[in-house]
C-alpha cells in the first residue's frame, strides 16, 4: 500500500462514501447530495472553529452533533422548496445521509480534527467518489436495473478502487 | 464526573439559537414548499378504470375549498378526451377513503378504485375488493346512487357489503360527490 494511497482512501473517508450511496442511482442525485454534504461539512467545520480551542474536549462531539443536525435540517428545507425531484427520490434518506455522512466521517477520522482542510479534503474526496459512482450507475443502470439496486453500489464502488490502488500503485513504480 | 456548566450552559444556548434560525428558515420557505408536488399522486392503473383511455392529464379546474374531491385528471386517447378520473375523500366509519372514480364521456361510471382507506380488518376493508369496487362499473353517472341490501341490476343502484354499512356508504358518498361535480361541472364541457 502506497502512502500516497492511504491519504486519499482514508478510513474516514470510505466509511463516509458507504453511507452516501443512497445517493448514487444517477449523477444529478450524486452531485446535488454530495454539495449539500460539502456546504454541511464545511460550514460546520467552520463554526467548530469557535469552539475547537474552547470548550473541553469530551463536548466537542455533542457541540459537533448539533451543529450537523442544524445544518442538516436547514439543508432539508432548501431540498424540499428548490429540488422537489430529488426529494421524491431520496425523502428521507437525505437528512440521514446529510447527517451521518459527516459524523461518521468525523468519529472514524483522528480525534479532534475539526480543521477546515480535514471537511475540504473528506468533500473533495466525497464529490468525486460518489459522482463517479453516480456516473457508472447512471449509465449502466439504463440497461440493466441491477446496477440501480443497493448492493450494485458497493460491487461498483469495489471495482473503482481496484482501479485506482492499480493506478496508483503503478505510478509510484514508475 | 466534573460537570463543566459552562460549556453545557453554551450547548443548549446553541441548540436554542438552531431551533430558532430552523424555525426561521422554514417560515420563509414553507411557502415554496407548499407549491412542490411531492409524489403524494397515487399511481392510477388507468387500464384497469378506463381501458379506452392510454394517457393521464391533469386538469386545472376551480375546485371549491370545502369540497371533498381532490383532484379532476383527463383520460385521454392520444387528443382524444375519452372520461375523466375524479378523485375524492370520504369519511368512513374509521379513517379517511380515498377514491379515484373513472367516468365516460357518456357519463357511465367504468369503474373505482380505492386508493387509500384504514377501515376495520376483515370487514370495512373489503370495500377494496375488486368483489365490490367491480359493483361500480357500468353504472350511471347521471344520478346519484344508492346502496342497497340485495344483488342489485339497476343502474343507478349498488349492493353494499354486510357488516359494512357504513364503510360502502362512505363509498357510494364519495362516488356521488363525483358524479355531482361530473354533473355540474364536466358534462357538455367537453
Amino acid at each position: 500500500m502506497s502512502t500516497h494511497k492511504n491519504k486519499i482512501f482514508n478510513t474516514s473517508l470510505l466509511a463516509a462514501i458507504c453511507t452516501g450511496f443512497v445517493a448514487t442511482t444517477s449523477l444529478k442525485v450524486a452531485l446535488s447530495m454530495s454539495i449539500a454534504v460539502t456546504i454541511v461539512l464545511i460550514i460546520t467545520n467552520l463554526i467548530m472553529n469557535l469552539f475547537k480551542n474552547r470548550a473541553p474536549n469530551s463536548m466537542l462531539l455533542l457541540f459537533y452533533m448539533v451543529l450537523t443536525a442544524f445544518m442538516t435540517g436547514i439543508m432539508y428545507l432548501i431540498f424540499q422548496a428548490y429540488l422537489p425531484d430529488i426529494v421524491n427520490e431520496l425523502g428521507i434518506y437525505i437528512p440521514v445521509v446529510l447527517f451521518s455522512v459527516p459524523l461518521i466521517s468525523q468519529i472514524f477520522s483522528d480525534k479532534g480534527n475539526y480543521s477546515i482542510t480535514n471537511a475540504l479534503t473528506t468533500s473533495i474526496g466525497f464529490i468525486l467518489v460518489i459522482c463517479c459512482i453516480g456516473i457508472i450507475r447512471g449509465i449502466l443502470g439504463k440497461n440493466n436495473t441491477a446496477i440501480l439496486e443497493p448492493p450494485a453500489a458497493f460491487i461498483v464502488t469495489g471495482i473503482l478502487l481496484a482501479i485506482l490502488t492499480g493506478i496508483f500503485n503503478k505510478k509510484k513504480t514508475v | 464526573m466534573k460537570v463543566d456548566f459552562k460549556w453545557t450552559a453554551i450547548l443548549i444556548g446553541l441548540i436554542v439559537v438552531c431551533s430558532v434560525a430552523t424555525g426561521a428558515v422554514h417560515g420563509t420557505l414553507e411557502d415554496t414548499i407548499a407549491q412542490n408536488d411531492f409524489g403524494t399522486e397515487e399511481e392510477i392503473d388507468i387500464t384497469e378504470l378506463l381501458p379506452e383511455a392510454s394517457s393521464l392529464k391533469k386538469l386545472d379546474m376551480d375546485i371549491p375549498e370545502d369540497s371533498d374531491i381532490q383532484s379532476i385528471q383527463g383520460a385521454y386517447d392520444g387528443d382524444e378526451l375519452k372520461g375523466y378520473i375524479i378523485k375524492t375523500d370520504s369519511e368512513g366509519a374509521y379513517s379517511t377513503i380515498s377514491i379515484a372514480i373513472a367516468i365516460t364521456n357518456e357519463g357511465e361510471i367504468s369503474g373505482i378504485e380505492i386508493l387509500s382507506q384504514n377501515e376495520t380488518e376483515g370487514l370495512g376493508d373489503e370495500i377494496a375488493d375488486d368483489e365490490f369496487t367491480s359493483r361500480f362499473k357500468s353504472k350511471t353517472a347521471k344520478t346519484p346512487l344508492t346502496l342497497v341490501d340485495d344483488e342489485t341490476s339497476a343502474k343507478d343502484e349498488v349492493q353494499g357489503l354486510s357488516g359494512a354499512t357504513i364503510s360502502a356508504q362512505a363509498v357510494v358518498d364519495g362516488v356521488n360527490t363525483a358524479i355531482e361535480f361530473f354533473n355540474t361541472q364536466l358534462e357538455g364541457g367537453n
